[in-house]
This record gives C-alpha cells, structure tokens and sequence, in this order.
C-alpha cells in the first residue's frame, strides 16, 4: 500500500515539475495562433496571421540573418580550430598538455556577462574591428570548449592504432586523418556541429554588450517583447521551437543525448 | 599461389635501441641482427617492452638512442608511411567503416597502385587466407580468427618485406591458435617475409619462429634457437621461462681439459663440460632439465664420468597423462622435479623411499650467479 | 623536429583565440583600476564605491540570495524529477523525458522567459485561472518582483540541474540499494543512508552550476523583473552600456569574476575532499 502511494507521489511531483518546465513553452504555443492582438489566455480565436508577421518584422529579418551569419561562421571557425586542438590533446603526450586542456575550457568559467563587457573593452582596445568580427570572436569563446570536449570524448572512444595502421599500409598522416578518423567520428562532429550552432543561436547575455545596428534573433525578440504586446514574438518561438526540437532529433541521432550531457 | 609484385627479402639491425617513456627505461640499449627471412618470436612477461619494440621498428615510436636499419637502411628518420614495414597489432586495427575487401585494398590505394593490378593482388591475397567469402563482410561481423586472417592478410597484400606481428593468436582459443600458428608459418616463409612475432606463449614461439628472443625488463636476455635456449640458457630468467630447471648453487673445484668438478655442499660433487663455462669464474649455477634425470634404485652402479648423481627420497607423485611429475628432496631439503614419461613404468617408485637420481653431464647446465 | 612541433601547431589557433579573451579580461582589469575623471593614476576608488555604497552593494548581496535560494529551490524540484527517471521510469519514458530536457535546455532562454510573463501577467494564465475560480478578487502581482524573478530562475537553471543530478544516480549502482534492502532496511531508509549520500557530488556539480547561472542571470531580472529587480549582470549592464561608466561596471564584473571564481573553488574542494573520504 504505502508502497504504491510513494511511487505515486514521486510520479506525480516529477510531471509536476516537468509540466512547470514545459508551461512556458506550450502557453506560448497556445497564444501564436490567438486571433487578437493581445497576450490574454485563453486565446480568443484560431489565426496564422502572427506567423505571417513575423516574416514582415524588419528586426526578425535582420536578426535572422545575423544570428544565421554568427551561428555557422563561429561554429566553423571552431570546428577549425577545435578539432585540431581535440586531436593534440587526444593523441599527443607533450609539454604543456594539462595546461592546454584548461586553458581551452577557459570560457566556461567565465560569467558570461563577464564575458561580455571583457570582448567589449577589447574591441574598444583593438578599435579597427567591427561590431559582426567581434561578435563572431566571441561566439566563438562561447561554443570552442564544447565543441573541443565533444570531439576529445568521440576520438578518445577510438582506437589510435587505426590510424597507426593506416599509416603503416603508407598513409600520410593527412590521409589517415581525412579516411579512417573522419568517417569514424563523423556522427560525433556533425553532433557537434548542431550543438555548437544551436549554443551560438541562443546566446543573449554577452551578446548584448557587443550589439551595435544589427540585432541577432533572441536581442530582436527581447526588444520586441519590452516594446510591442502582440502575439508575434509567440509565432517566432513556435518557429524557433520547432527547429529546436529538430536540432535535438538530429543530436539523438549523431551522438546520442545522454553522451552530450555527460 | 604467391603474390607478383617483385620482392625484396630485408634484414633488420638493432644497435644500441634505448625507449624511454616518461622518465623510464622501457628499452635498454637493444642490440638485436635479423636476418632476411628469418622469423624472430620475441617472448617476454607482459611490460618488458615487446610491443614498445615493435612500435619503434614501426616508427610508431621515437627511439631515445640506438639506430633501427632495415634492409640496409637506416630508419630513424623515416616516417612509418615510409617504411614498408607491415604490422599486425593485437586489436587487429581493422577499419571498421570498411569491407574486408576494402581494407585489403587501402594500403595498395595508398601505394598507388593500379586499379587492375590491385584487383589481381586483392584475389590472390583473399584466396591464400580462405577469405573469399567473406570479401563484402564488415569486420564486427567476422569472428575472432576471422578477423585475424584479415588483419594478416591486409598487412601482407601491399608486400612489406618486415611483418612486425604483435601477438597476433593470443585472442584465438587453443585449438585455433595451434592450427593458425603453422598456417602462419608456412605463409611467412612462404612469402619469405622477415618477421617479428611478439608472444607471451614458448611453445608457440618455438613452433613459429626460426630464433627466439627472450626479453627482461626492455633488454634482450638472450637469442637463439629453441634448442639452444632450452639446453643453454645463459641465466636463470631464459631457464625458467622456456620450461621447468631443478638448480644447485655450485663452486668449481677442479678443471681438466674436458670437464669441471662442481662442489655443491656436503662434500658432494657433480661434473660438467668444461665448454660450458667462463674460466675465470667460481661460483655458478648448476642446473638440470627435469626430464633429463632419472630415478634408479640406489645400489645400481653408475659410470660417473658420463653421470652426475644425487641421493633423494621420493616425496610426491602426480600422474598427467603423457607426463608424471615426480618430486624428490635431498638430504640438504632441496626439492627436485624429475619428468617421466607417463609410459614409463619400468622403474615402480614407492613414495618415502630413496633413489639415485642420474643425469648425463653432458645435460648438466652451468650459469653465472644472479649477483654477476 | 617535427613531430615535438606537431601538438603545438594543432593547438596554437585555439589557443591563440582563447588569448582573445584573456586580453579582455585583463582590460577589464585596467579600466577597473582607473580613478574617476581623467586621472591617470591607478585606484581601487570604484571598488571603494562598490564597497561602501548601500544600493550598489545590494546589488552583490541581493543576487547571492536570490541564487542561493532558486538554487535551492531547484535541488528540491529536480531531485525527484532526476530519481524518477533513473530508477523508476520505464526506459521509454525516460528517453522522452531525456529528450524533453534536452529540449528545454537548448531552447531559447528569452523566449521561455517570454512565455513565463505569459503565466505571470496581469492577464497571464495563473491571474486568470485565480479569478475565474474566484480564487482572486482583483490580479495577483507575480512579475515585476522577487517572486517573478525567482520564478524565471528557478525555472531556468532546471533543466541543469536535473541532468547534473540524473548524471550521478545513473552511475550509482543500484546493487547497492537491493544490498541494504536484504540488510532489512526500510526504502527511505535506503534513500537517506545509501542513495543521498552517494548522490552528494552530483549535488555539489549541480548546485554549483545553477548558482553560478543563477548569480550571473541578466535576461530574468531584465524581462521578468522589469530591470527593477537588482542583479550584478544588470548592474554591470547599465553602467557599461546604458550609463558609459565603463570603470564601474568593470569593477562590477571583476568582483562578480572573484565571486564566481571562490564559489567553483569552494564548491570543487567540497566535492573533492567528500570524495577523498571514500579513498584510502
Ligand atoms: N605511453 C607510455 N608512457 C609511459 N609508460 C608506458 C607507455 N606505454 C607503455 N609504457 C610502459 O612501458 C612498458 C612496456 O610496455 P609494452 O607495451 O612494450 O609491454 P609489452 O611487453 O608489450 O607487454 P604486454 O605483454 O603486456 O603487451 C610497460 O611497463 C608500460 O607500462
Ligand atoms: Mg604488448
């Protein structure tokens, strides 16, 4: 008896606080398709009308396109440089190593405001440089420890003496990188890749202090949701939602969830 | 059927070889002469620095000091891709993206080879292995033996002429392992590869190899023959890991032309060749094969400049099969472990009594003292 | 020689990237040091301001609770959340519950802040549901103060939280649990004396990384406080950018880097001398 009844309380208060998780999200699923101009629930009536509103907003349009510009030119440039790095500590013993290791996991420990206002002086210090190549370094900063650890833990899964091998049957080490290690932790480095967009999409908080005339995505709908009540923003979530949910299908299916969390 | 490509047989010449890992001595100044088309087997306990041997020969691994020379030419420099240098590693190493055919196929993709003569190489190569069947198969799929034979066949197809084989049987179970160990055989020599095949297994070494190296702590103990590491070993490492060794700690007291007396306690005496020995030493090792002794009841006359002998009582018997162990001890308490044959029956022991213990001289093996 | 060359010139570009940002910061640094108007010389006047100043002192103190009790708060929620999906989930519904995370964690942040002024509003889900079941007379003020701000922390740092935790009791073994229950011992027993205590540096990396999310959240107090709510990244925001104080708000972020360094050193020898006492 009690037995069930402790079973079923603890089922209950984790869809409780799944259900609390969610809310938001539904809520805001709900109101895109209000058919009034207002943030009131329940919605009044069924209309798509938001959706297509967001695609007139100017500041979206302009957000997209810079977020999608920062999104695939910084997780490029870390996979560039990352993979590399990844490859070094994985398959080198050399001076220096541990130290390496920390100091590309640097930016994680870095408050991001921090983060922020520390690319914003040097901006300023460096002064030739634009708004978007900052903002592009300092995306960068954001996604390189995730996209370095993501790769270190998919090479250290493989045996490094298939590339020996390789190299032994008279592949240079390129060949033997670009044949054998590439197909072999390809799923780890498209996983990365999406993670490393998505990482770069989302970020807000030091991306505010470097905003000059071009707002990304989340700075447009947070200027919109402080100045505009109507239920465009919620039409923008749902779109931004969906293709959340599609950036996680694709992480299950390339490196599998519970490896990017642990 | 053997391969076309035209074929260099190549020695390998290790002078002075020195590893060092972190600090560690994990090679020590390896001196090692193959020759070309020889089969060595290096054996050794586990972290004595075979594979670290065989890595360096690769190019897998940076010597310290010491030069490596294959065919003639030195190696230090030369990037493993470089080489011509086949190696088989214990994980085998298959490319699992890949067919079996297609990791055949890689080396001689990256030698350049052409499309129609590597076709000709890749069916002459799965038909010497018995592994046209399994041409499309992808390795997680092959057992282990199968997966073996691939790993040997994908080494071998672009023709290096050193095969560097780190123990390549020891995932095979016992009947497999025997089968596959003469197959190898007969395939090396038939290509006539110089190889190294590293095991941790002495009889399998003496079945494959034309020489065997046993190893201690990253130097090579010592070299030879089977034969000759089993009548000569040159110390009591080589002794005890190529077969069982009854020892006496002997002191040499007297010398003639064809023998050496050996005191060894007790007033008592054993002879020895005297071309077994350093004359300038005293003190050695006296040892003795166990299935080189006989029992004999004690009153038999015995010639004693063609046998040594001691007085032992019988104190254990087990009875093996083919073989029965017999375990004696002698009036100082030394234990002895005498092998006979499980047919031979001439001789019934009785346990508790005491027998003479005989053994040719010839069979009597001198070794300098652990401390020289 | 090449090959002593090699890791080095792999892992040069990151770092030289990474040496960006370590230019930043001792920028931050600088401009933290600089007196007011013009002087050259260096100065620790805006920490003294900082310092001795009640409103911006409030700022640090104020956040440190708010990230201390959100913290809490989201250990009490998410515990069970993470236990229920390890241990007695079935293993479909834990790769849901898994992916639902997953999602949560990868969603928009000022868009699920969005959709909490949603619930929380003057004519947001909860004022209404309250009046319509005559629960509330006139709306319930639930945004635009602590308990909004809270709200939006709480359920931002969650998803974290969980999956930090779910990280531990993943690993536990769960013999270990049917060992003492053949030992006799009741289930919250079993709980309190074998799984808590095995759970702790799950709790410590957990705690750890929703204090810190927590201490440095801007976008919560911004849209869910109404910028009324007094947080260090807001702080840190007005003067660097609304206000041009760029000394202050360096100040502000070089304090807020010390606190947030001393909390994961603090928390990491925690967890570290916690685990030493289970090692000869
Ligand atoms: N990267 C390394 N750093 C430090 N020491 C190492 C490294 N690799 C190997 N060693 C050490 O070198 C010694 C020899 O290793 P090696 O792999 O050559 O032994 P082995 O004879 O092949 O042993 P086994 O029979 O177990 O395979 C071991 O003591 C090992 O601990
Ligand atoms: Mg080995």
């Amino acid at each position: 008896m009690s037995r069930s009844f402790q079973f079923s309380f603890l089922q209950a208060l984790t869809f409780g606080v799944l259900l609390f998780m969610a809310l938001p999200n539904l809520i805001v699923l709900a109101i895109s398709f209000n058919r009034e101009a207002t943030l009131a629930f329940p919605p009044s009536g069924l209309s798509f009308a938001w959706y297509l509103n967001v695609f007139k907003t100017p500041s979206f349009a302009v957000g997209l396109q810079q977020s999608v510009l920062l999104a695939t030119v910084s997780s490029a440039i870390s996979l560039a440089l990352g993979i590399p790095a990844a490859l070094a500590i994985v398959r080198f013993r050399f001076f220096g190593r541990q130290a390496v290791n920390v100091f590309v996991m640097a930016p994680l420990f870095v408050p991001e405001v921090v983060m922020g206002i520390a690319m914003l002086l040097w901006a300023n210090a460096v002064s030739t440089i634009s708004n978007t190549t900052t903002l592009v370094i300092l995306h960068c900063l954001i996604v390189l420890p995730y996209v370095v650890r993501l790769v270190v833990a998919n090479l250290q899964g493989m045996d490094p003496n298939l590339e020996n091998a390789a190299m032994l049957l008279g592949a240079r080490p390129f060949q033997a990188f670009f044949r054998i290690t590439v197909p072999l932790i390809g799923k780890g480095l498209l996983g990365a890749t999406v993670f490393a967009i998505v990482m770069s999409f989302h970020n807000f908080t030091a991306t505010m202090f470097l905003i000059g005339s071009r707002p990304t995505l989340p700075v447009a709908a947070y200027q919109y949701i402080r100045t505009e009540n109507d239920p465009t923003v919620a039409a923008l979530s749902t779109l931004m939602m969906l293709a959340g949910i599609l950036a996680v299908y694709l992480m299950e299916r390339w490196i599998g969830l519970e490896r990017l969390v642990r | 059927m053997t391969l076309s490509l035209s074929f260099k047989k190549r020695g390998i010449t290790l002078t002075g070889l020195s590893v060092e890992l972190q600090g560690k001595p994990i090679l020590d100044n390896v001196d090692l002469e193959i020759l070309p088309g020889e089969i060595i087997a290096l054996l050794g306990p586990s972290g004595c620095g075979k594979t670290t041997m065989l890595r360096a020969i690769a190019g897998l691994q940076r010597p310290t000091a010491g030069e490596i020379v294959v065919g003639g030419q030195a190696m230090n420099d030369v990037a493993p891709y470089r080489r011509n240098v086949g190696m088989v590693f214990q994980s085998y190493a298959l490319f699992p993206h890949m067919t079996v055919a297609e990791n055949i196929l890689f080396g001689l993709k990256m030698h350049g080879v052409a499309p129609a003569e590597r076709q000709g190489i890749l069916e002459a190569t799965l038909s010497m292995l018995e592994l046209g069947s399994l041409r499309d198969a992808y390795p997680a799929r092959l057992s282990g033996g199968q997966q073996q034979r691939v790993a040997i066949a994908r080494s071998i197809a672009t023709q290096p002429s050193v095969l560097l084989l780190d123990e390549p049987l020891s995932a095979l179970d016992k009947k497999l392992k025997d089968d596959m160990r003469n197959e190898l055989r007969n395939l090396l020599k038939k290509v006539g590869m110089t190889a190294i095949i590293v095991t941790h297994d002495q009889e399998e070494a003496l079945a494959i190899a034309d020489r065997v190296a046993v190893m201690e702590n990253g130097r090579i103990a010592q070299i030879g023959t089977g034969g000759d590491l089993y009548h000569h070993p040159n110390c009591r490492f080589v002794a005890d890991f190529v077969g069982y060794m009854n020892y006496f700690d002997g002191r040499v007291s007297g010398r003639s032309d064809r023998s050496v007396d050996l005191d060894i306690g007790r007033d008592r005496s054993l002879k020895a060749r005297a071309a077994a020995i350093a004359p300038s030493q005293d003190d050695v090792i006296v040892a003795v094969r166990p299935e080189a002794i006989r029992p004999v009841v004690n009153a038999t006359p015995i010639d004693r400049e063609a046998f040594n002998s001691v007085t032992a009582r019988l104190i254990g018997e087990e009875f093996l099969g083919i073989i029965t162990n017999l375990r004696f001890q002698d009036d100082e308490g030394r234990e002895l472990l005498v092998i006979r044959s499980g047919h031979d029956n001439r001789t019934q022991l009785r346990a508790g009594e005491r027998y003479a213990l005989i053994w040719p001289i010839d069979a009597t093996i001198l070794m300098p003292t652990d401390a020289s | 020689m090449f090959a002593r060359l090699m890791p080095y010139t792999l892992v040069a570009p990151a770092l030289l990237l990474i040496s960006t940002l370590l230019m930043g910061l001792s920028s931050v640094l600088g401009w933290s040091f600089q007196g007011g108007s013009g002087s050259e010389a260096a100065s620790l006047i805006q920490y003294e301001n900082l310092a001795t100043n009640e409103s911006y002192r409030h700022f640090f103190t104020y956040s440190l609770w708010l990230a201390a009790v959100s913290t809490f708060v989201a250990l009490i929620l998410g515990f069970p959340v993470a236990y229920y999906m390890e241990i007695k989930a079935s293993p479909h519904q834990r790769r849901l519950i898994f992916a639902g995370l997953l999602a949560m964690f990868l969603s928009d942040y000022v868009l699920k802040m969005f959709g909490l002024i949603l619930i929380l509003g003057r004519s947001g889900l909860v004022n209404r549901l309250a009046m319509g079941l005559g629960l509330a007379d006139s709306p319930l003020r639930l945004m635009y103060n602590e308990f909004g701000v809270l709200v939006g922390l709480v359920s931002g740092i969650l998803p974290y939280m969980i999956l930090s935790l779910n990280g531990v009791i993943a690993r536990l073994d769960k013999r270990l649990q049917e060992a003492a229950a053949l030992l006799g011992a009741p289930p919250w027993r079993i709980f309190l004396l074998v799984t808590l205590p095995l759970c702790i540096p799950g709790i410590i990396a957990g705690t750890m990384l929703s204090f810190l999310l927590s201490l440095n959240s801007f976008v919560t107090p911004m849209l869910l406080g109404g910028g009324r709510v007094d947080m260090i990244a807001v702080l840190i925001f007005d003067q660097a950018i609304n206000l041009a104080n760029l000394p202050l708000g360096s100040a502000a972020a070089g304090v807020l880097f010390l606190i947030s360094g001393a909390v994961i050193l603090l928390l990491s020898l925690l967890g570290d001398r916690y685990q030493k006492r289970f090692q000869r």
